[in-house]
């Protein structure tokens, strides 16, 4: 007995021992304002002080005392020559505050969203796009040259110069430098040929891109999401110390281990907060960079808030819980699911949050199902799935209102799948009227109506099974891939409603239950084995990212419908199928090309509208179920400056980025 | 003794190679990697500038190398200490485990601690007053708390704590306390928050120690030699304790060893999940999510190093504890 009471002994000594010696916390946040505000007044032996020149009251207290005892420059030399002012959306703010955020992993993708500042940027309202670090851009030769005029005077967070050092730096080190593979020539930087574009720096504030072929879409590329922009903004004096070219002691392991703005404290960033110390896997803190070259309509700097703190909590559950508990000031996609909209706002009040309103998923379709129009098992099926009278059929088939009944508690509305309601491409009176026209194409449930089409396309029981075969008389049966695109708890009932509609009418449906995220659903997409896949469409430009409309690209690439077709034209006719003539993909990718050439904008809305057609007159390509559902977006009470319009679904205008989180506020 | 040990190190040794390799095999089994996923997932972001990098991050993890070169590869680096790079985190394994290392043992040791500390006289408790209302409530508990997992208890204990009890119970520290150094203030606050994985641990985990030590301890006490023991008029107490527990608690050693030792890992994963706890058992569980070969085979090697070792500990222990077992 003795034996065991000295076992426990040693166990709970061990507890204790490792109790204390606990991990010892990696450098605390510094907190500037302490030192420097017992410092500053302490000092009655100087009376100089009464002559220097007054701080600025247009920055935050904590750079003001800093600027008082000398550590930082004064606040007009610390702004651009070109400054940005950005409007604010209810008021003119208070400094400080941290703004406790949410991101789900390491990457810190939802953070980066928040922080990245491109080149040129999606407008607050989604109408178009506005200048960025470039405050102005303009084409020469016909569309083959583009210059971009950035703003003069901009300085990284560390008070370097920014300016054509840094992108010659992205440009000749990194993006063109074959020893080095993680920061590549951008896609959109090739000449027909597939040589590089040529890019040129006459002086410190201008970059010129040169192709062969017009490249018009090119500025608006540069604003999608942080993933275009982000790698181009290079601190080139910071990463030069980990630079094989420039230190010989440095490795590019070295400096891809370094090159991680997000999760490198010390990082000199161009972003309203930047790192300033990391917890690997657990949390990232940033701080508001001195050097910011937004100001608000009163000529005060940006950002108003102090810190950024980021947990990093991998299981939704626990993220949904501890934004119930109002432990975040703002959080854009904790959540990520209208579903948690009633429980979010039964704890609202003891949260001390609101639901921000006018926040939308800005879907087409959530969920829908590509239709594969290449389908490479079996010839029989793949004529089926290409035959307009047989996906007409499955559309109208589709009872959409049970089906957000069922998979979603009865939010959204039912549609046609499309693209973002929210478009730029639709903003037009005559926009919108090709928007309603797709929206509602094909988007009755109507048995009758199917059950006619299905029997135009020769799709009718021929051996008395009571089930629907192919017009050469094999038995078929349709395959539903479930993928967790659109969410497992909403593919899942959605699939099993669909499939219940569809057997009331002879077709035999098998819904296959991928588990989300694993790599078997994406095999299947890039050997085109799939017949029905699940997904969520979204898009606010179709020219940055065609592939919801334009087959483009092959499977597990970005393809939707046409995965084969799409690969002959990525491959420049090497691989895939080719388009047979006067086929959809084909009349698509042709309009692709012609908008391409197109130089005006108004002009590609017009081509946008043209391919629209093409996919109401013979589509559906894709399925869709329902769409453009609310998101939950979770606002303090005590926070400020949160418009109340965004659309969270499509990536590619940066939201929250594009609504300038520099210029919310807390109150203090 | 010594050839003993030497030769159970050499199975261990043995065992250990066999094991890596069929978990890597595992772990690679279904098909695509990890890098599918990740262009899959980019790519419905809407990120196209992502394919031209995967062909080269594949290049650079590896990735389009046979599965035997790159088990090699692996392998011969881990014996020098370089535990390969962590796809997701896209650091060093080395890093985020060590990061992750005191606070998983300090979990793990504080949780061990409560499940003895209540199972075993409880246990004893239960086989000595076997069917009384005491037996029967904590026969009664100890069966909820077998059948129930840990991660159900944990989601049900913590929305309780959230919605009722408006208590702050995720991670380890409360926000002011994450950075500051260590003090009072800061160990108090770690109990405040180490008693729902510690609650949740003991209610799911001493369940069944305390049925082992009931069940072992009712058979040792109807035992001659017991019986012998009580007829010499000693005191019931000392029959209970010295006698007849020293001989009952076998099993629970052997149970310390062979799975206590290496659930330092794994035994809480899902728990510290759902917790969001920093320990190394949510990284495990992503890593093997989503085919994080490296970080998921270092995972399984340390967790299959912990197993021989513990077993190891625990026949040393039990030959230590119990005269009668020799070790051979």
């Amino acid at each position: 007995m003795r034996k065991i009471a000295f076992l426990l002994n040693v166990l709970v000594i061990l507890v204790l021992v490792l109790v204390a010696c606990g991990p010892t916390p990696t450098e605390a946040p510094a907190e500037p304002e302490e030192p420097a505000a017992t410092e500053a007044p302490a000092e009655p032996e100087e009376p100089a002080a009464t002559e220097a020149p007054a701080v600025s009251e247009h920055q935050a207290p904590m750079l003001q005392e800093l600027v008082a005892s000398g550590d930082l420059p004064p606040l007009a030399e610390r702004l651009p020559k070109d400054v940005l002012t950005v409007p604010v959306v209810e008021s003119i703010g208070q400094y400080g505050g941290t703004w406790h955020a949410l991101d789900e992993d390491t990457g810190l993708g939802r953070m980066k969203m928040a922080l990245y500042e491109p080149h040129i940027r999606w407008k607050p309202d989604y109408t178009g796009y506005e200048p960025g670090l470039v405050k102005d851009w303009e084409f020469e030769d016909d569309g083959n040259t583009l210059i971009l005029h950035f703003r003069e005077g901009i300085k990284w967070s560390d008070g370097d110069d920014f300016n054509m050092d840094d992108m010659k730096f992205w440009w000749e080190d990194l993006a063109t430098n074959e020893d080095y593979k993680v920061v590549q020539i951008p896609w959109w930087g090739f000449n027909t040929d597939n040589t590089p574009m040529t890019v040129e720096f006459p002086d410190d504030y201008t970059m010129i891109f040169k192709w062969d072929s017009p490249h018009w879409v090119t500025p608006f590329t540069l604003a999608q999401g942080f993933w275009e922009g982000m790698d181009h903004f290079k601190p080139s004096h910071y990463l030069k110390q980990f630079h094989p070219t420039y230190n010989s002691d440095a490795s590019y392991d070295d400096l891809e281990l370094a090159d991680k703005y997000w999760e490198t404290p010390g990082y000199p960033c161009l972003f309203a907060w930047c790192c300033s110390d990391v917890t690997p896997g657990e949390r990232v803190f940033f701080e508001r960079n001195p050097y910011y070259w937004k100001v608000d309509p009163e000529g005060n700097q940006l950002p108003y808030i102090d810190y950024v703190e980021v947990d990093i909590v991998g299981d939704r559950e626990t993220r949904i819980l501890q934004l119930s508990q109002g432990k975040y000031e703002i959080d854009f996609r904790g959540s990520n699911n209208p579903l948690d909209i009633p429980f979010l706002t039964e704890q609202a009040e003891a949260g001390g949050y609101h639901l921000q309103p006018g926040w939308m998923n800005g879907a087409g379709a959530w969920p829908g199902w590509i239709i594969n129009q290449d389908y490479v098992p079996d010839e029989g099926i793949r004529d089926l799935l290409r035959d307009t009278n047989f996906r007409k059929g499955l559309s109208h088939a589709m009872d959409r209102e049970r089906i957000i009944d069922v998979a979603w508690g009865g939010i959204g509305t039912p549609q046609q799948a499309t693209i973002s309601p929210q478009s730029w491409h639709f903003a037009s009176p005559e926009g919108q009227e090709v928007f309603k026209a797709w929206q509602q194409a094909d988007a009755t449930y109507d048995p009758d109506l199917a059950v006619e089409y299905f029997e135009k396309a020769n799709f009718t029981d021929q051996d008395g099974d009571g089930l629907r075969d192919l017009p050469s008389g094999e038995p078929f049966q349709l395959v539903i891939d479930m993928t967790g695109w659109a969410r497992d708890e909403i593919e899942t009932p959605a699939a099993e409603t669909f499939r219940e509609n569809l057997i009331e009418l002879g077709v035999d449906v098998a819904p296959l239950n991928m588990v989300s995220g694993t790599p078997d659903s994406s095999l299947r997409e890039k050997e085109s084995t799939f017949m029905l896949r699940g997904c969520h469409a979204s898009e606010v430009d179709i020219w940055t990212y065609p592939d919801w409309i334009f087959p483009l690209r092959g499977g597990g690439e970005g393809s939707r419908s046409w995965p084969m077709q799409g690969k002959w034209r990525q491959t420049g006719g090497a691989e895939g199928w080719e388009p047979e003539p006067d086929s959809p993909a084909a009349k698509l990718q042709a309009l692709y090309d012609k908008g391409m050439a197109e130089p005006t904008v108004e002009g590609r809305h017009k081509i946008v509208w043209e391919a629209i057609q093409i996919h109401i007159d013979e589509g559906p390509f894709t399925l869709g179920a329902a769409g453009d559902q609310p998101m939950p977006v979770i606002v303090k009470n005590n926070v400020h400056n949160v418009p109340e319009f965004g659309i969270l679904g499509p990536w590619a205008p940066g939201s929250p980025g594009n609504t300038n989180p520099s210029q919310y506020w807390i109150e203090q | 003794m010594i050839t003993y040990l030497m030769r159970r190190l050499g199975y261990a040794a043995i065992m250990l190679v066999v094991v890596s390799f069929v978990s890597f095999l595992i772990i690679d089994l279904p098909p695509g990697d990890y890098m599918d996923q990740k262009l899959a997932e980019l790519s419905q972001r809407g990120d196209r500038s992502a394919e031209t990098r995967i062909e080269e991050y594949r290049a650079k993890y590896g990735l389009d190398k046979p599965l035997l070169q790159r088990y090699w590869m692996w392998a011969s680096n881990f014996v020098k200490g370089d535990f390969g790079e962590s796809f997701q985190f896209e650091r060093p394994v080395k890093d985020i485990l060590g990061e992750r290392l005191q606070m998983t043992i300090l979990l793990a040791m504080f949780a061990l601690a409560v499940m003895w500390i209540v199972a075993i006289p409880l246990g004893v408790y239960s086989a000595v007053n076997q069917y009384s209302l005491g037996d029967q409530i904590m026969t009664t508990i100890a069966f909820i708390g077998m059948g129930m997992p840990n991660f159900l208890l944990a989601l049900l204990v913590l929305f309780f704590a959230v919605v009722v009890l408006d208590a702050d119970i995720t991670g380890l520290f409360s926000r002011e306390f994450r950075d500051a150094p260590w003090s009072l203030a800061k160990a108090w606050d770690l109990l405040k928050h180490m008693w729902i994985p510690s609650l949740i641990a003991a209610v799911t985990g001493s369940a069944g120690l305390i049925r082992i030590m009931r069940a072992n301890l009712l058979d040792t006490l109807g035992m001659p030699f017991v019986e012998a023991a009580r007829a010499r008029g000693l005191k019931n107490r000392t029959v209970i304790w010295k006698h007849a527990v020293r001989i009952a608690i076998n099993p629970l050693v052997v149970i310390l060893g062979s799975e206590h030792i290496p659930g330092i890992i794994n035994r809480n994963m899902l728990l510290a999940y759902i917790l969001n706890l920093p320990t190394i058992g949510p990284v495990f569980i992503g890593a093997l999510l989503v085919q994080d070969s490296y970080m998921a085979g270092t995972c399984l090697v340390f967790l299959i190093m912990l197993t021989l070792i513990g077993n190891l500990l625990a026949d040393i222990g039990l030959a230590w504890l119990d005269p009668r077992i020799r070790l051979e």
